[in-house]
């Protein structure tokens, strides 16, 4: 897959390779694995189709978060 | 007026005008210590990197643990991080990988497909067995194929993953691989022509096996 045909595929299908057939899908996660351009653009795409981007995560997963950042100390 | 670096910011700012910082003074006053500072930005973004996982991985709680693994990778590896490097696309990118790594380690081993079965058809003796002991025969092979493939080297290994389980071409694979079609199918031959070592080795090492599997006539694939 290419990064033209991925970018056809985000914009027609959308990001959750869910819906994607099982083969495009693979071939989009082994394109995002060695191109950070692919992967930048499935951020792109997963941005856009976010619903209500001003709320936050689960108090909990912030502070579990924390937590084990706070033990690297 | 200009904004006030970001060092400064994690020690002279209150809680709203963090909140009102770009994403890089924070991460910036993070890297100096300020955890609040690091707060807003698992705050601010956690929901995206949830979504991000969960885009790839299908399953919420999967994409929850991965979203928080990405965090912590990024407070592990903040001095990796530069300024004149978006935040976001930094952070976006590890989420991204870690998901892709998560759903791979949970892929179940690859089962002999068609193809694999006609590779290891090729391998079983030419004279006509039951069904029953072909079968057993085309497993035998097929899991000394895989464990031939186990032993190939990376790259030879990828391409023929790419190959016959994910039935992508030479030209998918070189994109896939960032290479030439080329030197794909380099790896092909080299590969098929270490897999095929291997089950010779295989075969004779089953020779006192009452089932070893015996070369067959020659063939070749198109």
């Amino acid at each position: 897959m290419t990064l033209a045909e991925f970018a056809r595929l985000l914009e027609g299908r959308g990001p959750d390779l869910r819906g994607w057939p099982d083969g495009d899908a693979r071939a989009a996660l082994d394109l995002m694995a060695a191109s950070e351009a692919a992967q930048d653009l499935f951020a792109a795409a997963t941005a856009a189709g976010l619903e209500n981007g001003g709320a936050g995560p689960d108090p909990a997963f912030v502070e579990a978060i924390l937590a084990r950042i706070a033990t690297d100390e | 007026m200009t904004a006030s670096p970001a060092p400064a910011l994690a020690t002279t700012v209150d809680l709203a005008s963090k909140r009102a910082a770009r994403d890089d003074q924070l991460f910036e006053a993070s890297r100096n210590g300020d955890s609040q500072a690091f707060r807003i930005l698992v705050e601010r973004h956690g929901q995206m990197l949830q979504r991000l996982a969960w885009n790839i991985l299908r399953d919420e709680q999967e994409a929850e643990d991965v979203a928080q693994e990405a965090f912590v990778s990024a407070w592990r590896n903040r001095d990796a991080w530069r300024p004149e490097a978006k935040f976001t696309t930094w952070l976006y990118r590890i989420a991204v990988n870690k998901a892709i790594d998560r759903y791979r380690q949970r892929r179940p081993t690859p089962q002999p497909d068609d193809t694999l079965t006609r590779l290891a058809d090729a391998a079983v003796r030419p004279e006509q067995p039951t069904e029953q002991e072909a079968a057993a025969e085309r497993r035998d092979v097929s899991n000394s194929m895989r464990a031939a493939m186990e032993r190939l080297p990376e790259t030879q290994r990828r391409a023929l993953t790419l190959f016959y389980f994910d039935d992508l071409d030479v030209a998918e694979i070189a994109q896939a691989m960032v290479t030439s079609e080329q030197s794909v199918r380099a790896l092909l031959k080299r590969g098929r022509m270490a897999l095929r070592t291997r089950l010779a080795r295989s075969r004779t090492a089953c020779a006192d096996d009452p089932r070893g599997i015996r070369p067959t006539a020659g063939r070749t694939r198109p």
